[in-house]
């Protein structure tokens, strides 16, 4: 790729990169959202659905903005729901909380970073 | 066919404004695509026939339809039954890989994916499909 062009791509990455970050903390709000109406509606339906695509979109785009640590925290999220989908009888709601916990304190850290 | 003859036409369908925003403009700025960006299942097979994509670049977990049914969705419409489609997944699990190539995607890219060399890899896998 010619240099100047690569220069330009590297500067919309940051600005997207910056946008990204700005809305991490809007799109944790909505997991938690999710997270208690699922814990309400039992850890089914539409809600856990949700959750789950909320999760798993997070762990995809994270480390593509070079968050990956959001990205990676979000995945050990997703995992955990994808456990709970297919043996719900194994569900731990506090090693859960926990992963959720920890999502939060990473989307933090990349918020103050960004 | 001479996949560098001419800009490639991408149709890419994923609902997540974000990854729809890195991935137009990686696959933009590589200057060897044209674009054509839906954010549903639904806007994807009202605009394939017209488009007359080259490649589809498709997101796996969408609400209302998800990837792998507007695949054979695609499949079934003359203008794409045999365009090729790519997924794109953050779900990379071997297992899941092969039962997407199984159901003939001619690749899958996951997610997390360096925006620098997306343009690189999709004009691979058109090379590779053509045969050239």
């Amino acid at each position: 790729m010619d240099p100047e062009i690569r220069a330009a791509l590297e500067r919309e990455l940051r600005e997207l990169a910056l946008d990204f970050a700005a809305k991490l903390p809007a799109r944790l709000e909505e997991i938690r959202r999710a997270w208690q109406q699922t814990e309400h509606a039992g850890w089914t339906g539409e809600s856990f659905e949700a959750l789950y695509r909320n999760c798993h979109s997070l762990a995809g785009a994270g480390g593509t903005f070079g968050f990956d640590d959001v990205g990676s925290a979000a995945r050990t999220l997703t995992d955990w729901l994808k456990h709970v989908r297919d043996r719900p009888a194994e569900r731990d709601g506090a090693a859960g909380a926990d992963m959720l916990d920890q999502l939060e304190k990473t989307v933090a850290a990349a918020a103050r970073r960004a | 066919m001479n996949a560098e003859a001419r800009r490639m036409r991408i149709l890419y369908v994923e609902d997540e404004p974000d990854i729809r925003e890195v991935t137009r403009l990686a696959l933009e700025f590589s200057g060897r695509f044209e674009v054509r960006i839906c954010d549903s299942g639904d806007q994807a097979l009202r605009e394939s026939p017209s488009f007359k994509p080259d490649l589809i670049l498709l997101d796996v977990m969408m609400p209302g339809m998800d990837g792998l049914t507007l695949m054979s969705r695609l499949r079934a419409e003359a203008q794409t039954e045999a365009t090729p489609v790519v997924f794109m997944t953050a779900k990379v699990q071997s297992s899941e890989i092969s039962r997407y190539l199984d159901l003939a995607a001619v690749s899958v890219i996951p997610k997390p994916f360096d925006p620098r060399t997306l343009g690189d890899r999709v004009m691979d896998i058109l090379m590779k499909h053509h045969g050239s």
